[in-house]
């Protein structure tokens, strides 16, 4: 985990160098923002799943944004656990509709603010897969149960800051190429938990075990982006 | 120089956005798997490995006393789903030892128990002090079950030395002994004993015992007639230890060439003692008999009395006369109602204005006050049982008043316990509250996973000779009803161990736990206004080798 938000870092600074760079050249140019801005519309993949989004640019400071991204992806596995086989699936869910304000220090580099209506959303389900061989016996599966467990973030909107580096390509620059990185603060995360036979008590209020997940889990409040987007000039 | 602002810019930008990235992320390099506060493993998982629809506790009485033994005892399970009965932990176990008077299986859950397709199984107990005690039962349904098994303590027995008297039979040349020996249990009306077990030697078999010396006592009738002539008060003394306070119950019978459950009543036991003619022991019978015959005098008389015998998991009746070959004999009488009865019977709902576990012993009378049978009934309010194995006649069902949380319960009068849908309501005592409990038990090692146990407990003031409150825990949670201020204790058996955990019910004004003690104890109030009290318990007990844990 410590590596993979390094690395989040590293890009940060290897964007920032890149298009410290980009703007230096842009500006050698002497071309002027004013002459493409406008509305665009693109598509964009992001760690935060696949969408399209709608901007408009209205001066070299300011360009607006919004759009929906999603991204739904499934593992099924077999999870053991001593003498217990569970079918399990992971199903991760997100995504969600943003809209956003960039703010241009440079010609290219910019710094990203809004908020997102997220759909973050994913669960975990498990199914006994076989008979649990308890003693001299045999539990039916049927007994030993299923599982389901979701995590929601505790805010359905949720702020969002970034920095990025957008490009215009093209013989008339109609086309733009953005790459973001970015954070959305999702608060820190609801845990459901739903399970029958064996795991029952584990969903059960009474142990509270819900609340002490929510406790122990309570600083993964953020979600990490990097967005990479192409749009093309519609007017 | 504007390009190298722009520069210094950017790099103090990075480093500012990366200092706010990771000082406001410090917690997620923490490991979640440890808590926050102590640094101490968390449990991921709470389980309940309760897999069993059907539960048995097993709860061995004094039959003089009503309470439970605390003798070591040897518990057998035998009969036809003897093989399904098996531990907590899943294991097939037939042959079990307590020195706490009670035990508790499961049944396998693969097995199906209806009405057709019946669980059979029967009990066996050897306990030091008491007499061997068999006993046969048939479930019905799946759900928590209670039996008990009455036994007759050797040191209550009642001595009995039985002199003889000559009589000669119908003229012809037999002689007989006579003894009798008035039973004990008496006649409603007169006071009377409503059986007899009497005992006859004849005269043939009389010269045929032997004596301590290994000779034979008389040589010839004469003999003996001179002898019984010289000192008849005193010639013959027939020595039996019997017993009598058994209560009516349920078991299986041989009827008709079938085994069914009916309305049993040992009405006496006895063991031989020690036979002396003429002031000298019989030490052999050497092929002489004794017989006995037992006699019923009381109105009505039942369907079937006499002499009877635990084989192959029920009792055959063998009539009013049995003959003994050697002197050890034992002996059981009993009377039985031939009365078919009805698989399930009435409902009966338990109802309450608290919410609380309970665990009611009931005795079933019949409408002439004659005990039938008892029962337990334990689950949580509002709860619904069918009676299984019911008489198809009009019952009182009298509630034991031996639960200090509630109020005396009130007879129920049934007009037909085969049939009908009853309602009792249980009141709490005065001063009682409502508390819910939550148990998480620990293996000292491996603290990752907790264990939610779904088992029988009992509760009471520590220290207190208030009688144990059965509880009935579902997945760690129990609702019970206590008094404030009070240290209690819970405990819960695991074969042979009791697992003991104490709590306090004292409480700030916010419902927080006052009183530490070993387990880790915590409370909170609810929204209810109860106050759940959350206790974190390690066992320390066998249980967790026995789980695999």
């Amino acid at each position: 985990m410590r590596n993979w938000w390094f690395s989040i870092g590293l890009l940060f600074f290897i964007g920032i160098f890149f298009d410290a760079q980009a703007g230096e050249i842009s500006e050698n140019d002497g071309s002027g923002l004013a002459d493409y801005s406008g509305f665009y519309v693109g598509g964009q993949a992001t760690t935060n799943g696949l969408g399209f989004n709608l901007k408009y640019i209205f001066n070299k400071r300011l360009t607006l944004k919004a759009g929906v991204e999603s991204m739904r992806l499934s593992h099924s596995f077999l999870l053991e656990e001593d003498d217990m086989s569970y079918d399990a699936k992971v199903n991760y869910k997100t995504g969600g509709m943003f809209l956003l304000a960039d703010f241009f220090y440079t010609r290219a580099l910019y710094l990203s603010g809004g908020v997102m209506m997220n759909d973050f959303q994913p669960y975990m389900t498990g199914r006994a897969a076989e008979s649990l061989e308890y003693g001299d016996i045999n539990i039916p599966a049927s007994k030993v149960g299923d599982f389901r467990i979701t995590i929601e973030p505790e805010l359905k909107y949720s702020p969002y800051g970034g920095l990025g580096i957008r490009t215009f390509m093209g013989k008339n620059k109609m086309v733009t190429w953005n790459f973001e990185t970015g954070i959305y603060y999702m608060g820190p995360p609801n845990i459901s938990i739903e399970a029958t036979g064996l795991l029952s008590p584990t969903a059960d209020p009474a142990h509270g075990q819900k609340e002490i997940l929510e406790k122990q889990f309570s600083a993964y409040n953020l979600y990490p982006v990097v967005k990479l987007a192409l749009s093309l000039r519609i007017f | 120089m504007k390009r190298e602002v722009i520069q210094i810019v950017n790099k103090f930008l990075a480093l500012f956005l990366l200092t706010i990235l990771f000082s406001g992320c410090s917690g997620i390099f923490d490991n979640p798997l440890k808590d926050k506060d102590t640094g101490e493993d968390i449990h991921l998982l709470v389980l309940d490995f309760n897999f069993f629809d059907t539960r048995i506790a097993v709860k061995l009485l004094d039959a003089t006393t009503g309470e439970m033994i605390q003798a070591k005892a040897s518990v057998n399970f035998s009969g036809i789903n003897s093989n399904d009965v098996v531990t907590f932990a899943g294991k097939r176990k037939k042959d079990f030892i307590t020195t706490q008077g009670q035990i508790e299986v499961a049944v396998d859950p693969n097995v199906s128990i209806t009405e057709s397709s019946p669980f059979q199984f029967s009990i066996s107990v050897d306990a030091d002090g008491y007499h061997r005690i068999s006993k046969s039962f048939q479930l019905k349904s799946d759900g928590k079950k209670t039996v008990e098994i009455n036994l007759s303590g050797i040191q209550d027995e009642k001595e009995l030395e039985i002199g003889g008297n000559l009589e000669t039979g119908n003229g012809d040349t037999t002689f007989v002994f006579f003894a009798r020996n008035d039973g004990d249990v008496k006649s409603a009306t007169d006071d009377t004993p409503v059986h007899e077990v009497n005992y006859s030697i004849t005269l043939n078999d009389f010269l045929k015992f032997k004596g301590a010396g290994g000779n034979v006592i008389f040589q010839s009738k004469q003999e003996l007639l001179d002898a019984y002539n010289a000192n008849p008060e005193s010639f013959i003394v027939l020595s039996i230890n019997k017993y009598t306070q058994f209560s009516p119950e349920i078991d299986m019978v041989n009827m008709d060439g079938g085994v069914v459950p009916a309305l049993f009543h040992k009405l006496e036991t006895g063991r031989f003692v020690g036979l002396k003619v003429s002031g000298n022991p019989v030490t052999d019978l050497n092929g002489g008999v004794i017989t006995s015959q037992c006699t019923y005098s009381g109105d009505p008389a039942p369907d079937l009395f006499g002499f009877a015998e635990f084989v192959n998991s029920s009792w055959t009746i063998l009539g009013a006369e049995v003959v003994y070959t050697q002197l050890s004999f034992s002996y059981t009488v009993v009377e039985v109602s031939e009365e078919a009865l009805c698989s399930t019977g009435s409902s009966i709902t338990f109802r309450s204005n608290v919410v609380s576990s309970f665990s009611i012993d009931a005795d079933i009378y019949d409408s002439n006050d004659n005990l039938l049978t008892t029962t337990n009934f334990k689950g949580n309010f509002p709860e619904t049982f069918t009676v299984e194995n019911t008489p198809n006649r009009a019952v009182k069902v009298v509630f034991r008043n031996n639960n200090p949380a509630f109020q005396p319960i009130a007879p129920l009068l049934i007009s037909n316990f085969c049939s009908g849908s009853h309602e009792v309501n249980v009141l709490p005592a005065a001063g009682y509250q409502q508390y819910q409990i939550v148990l998480k038990a620990f293996c000292p090692d491996n603290a990752t996973i907790a264990i939610a146990p779904t088992y029988s407990g009992e509760f009471k003031i520590k220290g207190s000779s208030s009688p144990w409150q059965g509880v009935d825990l579902v997945g760690g949670v129990v609702d019970l009803l206590g008094l404030p201020d009070q240290e209690y204790e819970l405990r819960m058996l695991w074969e042979n161990d009791w697992e003991y955990t104490s709590l306090a019910t004292k409480f700030d004004s916010n419902g927080n736990y006052l009183h530490p003690y070993g387990s880790k104890v915590t409370s909170m109030r609810l929204p209810d206004g109860r106050i759940r009290i959350n206790i974190e318990h390690t066992y320390s007990q066998s249980v967790c080798s026995d789980m695999g844990w």
